[in-house]
């Protein structure tokens, strides 16, 4: 295995336009890098050999966490050490924090951004499943145009995201969560820094005991993040029971696709995904009544 | 010998710890000679091939490829990478297998060819250059399938891959009428894990050879002059015409007990007469250097109704990996510690140590006592729940204390402080009140386990265990100490300033050391085997004092008084009687040089030092843990560890050896898994895919000293270096048992293990 990386040009485009034009100039043989956690590595591993490496580190204005018409927006430059620390999340957004404040060192945390965290596209990415069932989009700018895409239509395959060539992500966008919801997420992992074996998050809208609207997310036991709808049906519009909650778990389970790998074996990440739903789905339940675990 | 310590003992800042706190310590993969070339190894990507045909020519005429190495350049000669065979007084351990390249391969990962170029990109473009024809060979990973009749054979002289069968050699009584006689026999079958130590620096080496054919080394090697001689036994050149240089080396953990990068690194740098450098990557550290050995091991004890143990056997399956190296040896340690820690009349051990197509496995830190302490310790705990006692009480009872044969019945013990460790550590841990009062139903459960261990100081009396130190005296009062004591990060350059300062009277940051080169050093047989504090600290303490004698009777001629009037302390000379009348060690050793009367002498001792003894270490270890009964998580609340050590010589430097074996221990027990997939190829070659613990996992720790100086260590301190790893993986174990019910007999015990367990549990399957 090599130690040394392969030469590559490398750019630090001022504006998110100049950056988009050298995306597109160069196509599959550029890539954007915005802490390069996972880039560098992998143009190491020789995985991946890019010409061309875009630093979007100089654009300004995308290293920012604001509120704006009730939406929660994260830019593309926004690490996770940041994140965590922002007391808006903290408060409001609890999947997402939980999500980032258990993810990898400290070290890594302050290089990281979330942003480039979803763009590698791994099945196992804890913000994906926290953002799923938050209901985010992602802003996609590129030289002639800007679009919004949900996240649920970002993630194709693993490694693989909907951005064409020339097109950079420079903001998540988080609907403002609904009044009486609650949102949690769980996952396991072997040490506390760690890929996680299984994630889930869930969010719940409730009406006293009553579940009125769910979202459910799995990561890392399927190709992409995946939401749970079968789990989600088991208790939309039901009291939340030991009953309707072990359904839900049960329909998580079957709903997940895992594979066997080095970090966990399909079967424990099966039955984990129920688990793990059950469990956040408790907790997602008492924070939406206002209760504290 | 002062009755009042002045250096040792004192928690004193390590003299290793500024260069590498500000990053300017220097390491073998510092060093850069003009015209060095770099080099690259082509490894396999089967795990057993018989390399058909070679070409190097795209590779040889890349602009830049200085040489390209295949078999055919290296020497036709057999020769073994571990070096603890040299010393082995019986030779029956030893097993030549290996060229510097070999055909067929043998591991996914082993090297195929090499290359030397004028930089690391040329060499690697070079690799990509060489084409290589395979005929793939049937592969078999698993010891118990190897030795099955049809196995794919790894060696051609090792039918059914055994390539060595080891009876125990200290076998008493009659085993199986002690079993007759017991009133409960335990017995289980332990497979422990292909641990990888992760030293932060991978391997490597710079080879230079001069205008007269003599070959310099630099190289993270933990035993200098054993790595030169099996170098030159490799290479067919005397050892005079090799310099073995080992500077800092970023860890070591038995890693560079072993031949690493060396041969390869050797070879090229002979063919191109020029110097060159091989750095190990991550991933060729992971697959490509040795690994701990798997150890299957069926462990039979019988106890009676009192808790006295009467008969225990051990069979041990030894996964040797696709090459001999120490394994030998491993396997003979493992069975002397599994057999000698408790008093039991009736033993007997047989091993068979395997061939299989994986990483070979070797020296790694404890050298076959942990995985033999993952089986007893946790035997032990079986047999006091089945007659009912406390698993404390059952050790108290049977484990060899003072005065009575140790591991090797040569040698009786001097000193065991296990029952003051054992209850040290317990009340720490609050072993009577938690289990007493633990919660044991609900999801989480928490649970409270021990096991305790013993680990020689050196190798002596199986293996030759000599050092040789050198101290002199500058004319400002300093000191050059030369030892054999490679700084690997365990703090030994700290402890032995610490114990030549205080058997001479001086300051320990007055003491200069240098250790590891084979030019300037006389021979020592490396920092292995937890050998330095006790076996070189004892040639320190011997070639001080015989300075100090010098440095006395040169002072009395300057002061007008007898040698025998003077003590030296913290710099200076002086009068017993009169402390403050004396004069400085400074003005002593400035006469001593400058002296411009006729009796210019330096100040100057030294000691040869053969072992002749081995007093070993001793400890307890308490651990308490939190099961999630519906994930199989454990959680590792608290570790408690009270280690007899004699005398610290620093403590901080005991605490951190004591510290990193938890980390240690803990990572080999839930976490680290060399995983191989079904053709064998690595796939945990890195941090991300194999997970040792980090500093947000590390639970409570507290770790206690026993201090009972004994008579042969210097100024009464025992070992370290390895006895902390030995008991934390059964200490867990034992805790994860009594906090649900369940054994766990496998290595890593990690959620997916704990939870099938419990689930077998709650069908109504035995729960062991």
């Amino acid at each position: 295995m090599p130690r040394v990386l392969q030469p590559f040009e490398y750019l630090e485009p001022r504006s998110a336009a100049e950056a988009t034009r050298i995306l597109a100039d160069y196509g599959t043989r550029a890539k954007a890098m915005a802490g390069g956690v996972d880039l560098l590595p992998r143009i190491r591993q020789r995985k991946i050999c890019p010409e061309v490496i875009v630093s979007i580190q100089n654009i300004p204005g995308l290293d920012s966490i604001k509120e704006e018409r009730g939406q929660l927006r994260i830019g593309a430059l926004v690490t996770l050490h940041t994140a965590e620390l922002d007391r808006l999340i903290k408060e409001r957004y609890t999947a997402l924090h939980e999500a980032v404040h258990h993810l990898a060192s400290v070290q890594v945390k302050t290089m990281a951004t979330l942003v480039g965290n979803l763009c590698v596209a791994t099945p196992a990415s804890d913000m994906a499943a926290a953002l799923f069932v938050l209901g985010a989009s992602l802003v996609v700018v590129s030289p002639d145009k800007e679009r919004a895409i949900p996240i649920e239509q970002f993630f194709l395959k693993p490694g693989q995201t909907a951005l064409q060539p020339g097109e950079l992500v420079t903001e998540i966008v988080v609907p403002a969560p609904a009044p009486d919801s609650g949102s949690a997420f769980l996952k396991l992992v072997r040490t506390a820094a760690d890929i996680a074996k299984v994630n889930a998050a869930v969010c719940l809208t409730v009406d006293g005991d009553a579940c009125k609207e769910a979202r459910i997310a799995l990561g890392s036991v399927a190709p992409t993040t995946i939401r749970a709808p079968r789990a989600e049906a088991a208790i939309k519009g039901q009291k939340l029971t030991g009953d309707t909650i072990q359904a839900a778990a049960r329909a998580a389970e079957a709903e997940s696709r895992p594979i066997t790998d080095v970090r966990s074996n399909a079967d424990y990440r099966r039955e984990m995904s129920g688990l793990l739903v059950g469990r956040a789905i408790k907790i997602a339940f008492q924070r939406a009544r206002g209760q504290h675990e | 010998m002062a009755s009042e310590l002045a250096v040792v003992g004192k928690r004193l800042t390590r003299p290793d710890v500024a260069a590498k706190a500000t990053g300017s310590a220097l390491y073998t993969t510092d060093m850069t000679l003009p015209g060095m070339l770099t080099a690259a190894v082509l490894r396999s990507p089967h795990a057993h091939a018989r390399i058909v045909k070679i070409d190097t020519s795209r590779a040889a005429k890349l602009p830049g490829v200085m040489a390209v190495l295949t078999t055919r350049d290296v020497p036709d000669k057999l020769f073994n990478m571990g070096t603890s065979e040299l010393l082995i007084i019986k030779k029956e351990h030893l097993i030549a297998d290996q060229h510097v390249l070999n055909n067929p391969v043998r591991y996914a990962g082993e090297a195929v060819a090499a290359v030397a170029a004028v930089d690391e990109a040329t060499a690697q473009a070079a690799l990509e250059l060489i084409e290589v024809e395979y005929e793939v060979l049937p592969a078999v990973f698993d010891p118990l399938e190897a030795i099955k009749p049809g196995a794919p054979r790894v060696h051609d002289f090792a039918g059914n891959n055994i390539a060595q069968h080891l009876s125990h050699p200290y076998v008493s009584g009659d085993v199986e009428k002690g079993f007759r006689e017991s009133d409960a026999v335990i017995e289980g079958t332990f497979t422990t894990s292909k641990q990888k130590t992760a030293p932060l620096e991978p391997a490597s080496c710079v080879a230079s050879f001069d205008a007269n054919g003599r070959v310099t080394v630099w190289s993270p090697a933990q035993r200098p002059f054993l790595a030169r001689r099996r170098l030159g036994e490799a290479f067919d050149i005397p050892e005079g015409k090799i310099r073995w240089i080992t500077p800092l080396i970023g860890g070591g953990f038995g890693n560079g007990a072993s031949l690493r990068a060396e041969p390869i690194c050797v070879a090229l740098a002979q063919k191109t007469r020029r110097p060159v450098k091989l750095e190990y990557s991550r991933e060729e550290q992971f697959v490509a250097t040795e690994t701990r050995t798997r150890f299957v091991q069926m462990v039979k004890l019988g106890v009676k109704k009192d808790g006295t143990m009467i008969a225990l056997q051990t069979r041990v399956i030894a996964d040797a990996g696709a090459y001999f190296s120490a394994t030998g040896s491993i396997t003979g340690v493992n069975m002397a510690y599994l057999l000698g820690l408790y008093r039991v009349p009736n033993t007997a051990g047989q091993a068979d140590i395997v061939y299989t197509n994986t990483t070979p496995s070797g020296a790694v830190r404890g050298y076959g006592n942990p995985e033999g302490m993952f089986a007893l310790e946790q035997v032990v705990d079986m047999a006091a729940e089945k007659i009912g006692m406390d698993p404390m009480e059952l050790r108290l009872k049977n484990h060899r204390t003072t005065g009575e044969p140790s591991r090797s019945p040569s040698i009786t013990i001097e000193s065991c402080r296990l029952a003051e460790c054992m209850q040290l550590g317990a009340e720490k841990i609050g072993w009577k009140e938690k289990r007493a009062t633990r919660n044991k139903a609900g999801i989480k459960r928490r649970g409270l386990g021990m096991a305790v261990t013993t680990h020689n100081a050196g190798s002596f009396p199986r293996m030759l265990d000599y050092t040789n130190a050198t101290i002199k005296l500058n004319e400002d009062g300093s000191a050059n100490l030369t030892a054999g004591c490679c700084e690997l990060g365990q703090g030994i350059t700290g402890v032995v300033s610490q114990i030549a300062a205080e058997a001479l009277g001086m300051h320990a940051q007055d003491i200069v050391v240098y250790a590891g080169d084979t030019d300037v050093n006389e021979f020592d047989a490396g920092c292995v085997g937890s050998r330095a504090t006790y076996n070189i600290g004892n040639a320190v303490v011997r070639a001080a004092s015989e300075a100090k004698q010098k440095l006395l009777e040169r002072a009395a001629k300057m002061l007008e008084a007898e040698p025998g009037e003077l003590e030296a302390r913290e710099g200076r000379v002086f009068f017993k009687v009169a402390p403050d009348k004396g004069i400085t060690i400074a003005e002593v050793a400035k006469d001593a040089i400058y002296n411009f009367k006729g009796d210019a002498g330096q100040i100057s001792g030294h000691c040869s030092w053969e072992a002749k003894w081995n007093t070993p270490a001793f400890e307890a270890v308490f651990a308490e843990v939190e099961v999630d009964t519906e994930t199989g998580e454990v959680r590792v609340i608290k570790v408690a560890q009270a280690h007899d050590i004699g005398r610290a010589i620093n403590p901080l430097t005991v605490e951190g050896q004591l510290e990193g074996s938890i980390m240690q221990g803990m990572g080999w027990a839930l976490t680290e898994d060399f995983a191989v997939n079904s053709k064998g190829i690595l796939e945990s070659d890195n941090f991300t895919s194999y997970k040792i613990p980090s500093s947000m996992d590390i639970p409570e720790t507290e770790v206690l000293l026993v201090e009972y100086p004994i008579e042969s260590g210097p100024f009464g301190a025992k070992s370290v270096g390895e006895c902390g790893v030995n008991a934390i993986a059964p200490a867990i174990a034992n805790a994860i048992s009594d906090a649900t019910g369940i054994r766990l007999f496998e290595l890593p015990m990690n959620p997916e293990r704990v939870l099938h367990a419990l689930h077998r549990k709650e069908a109504g399957g035995l729960s062991y």
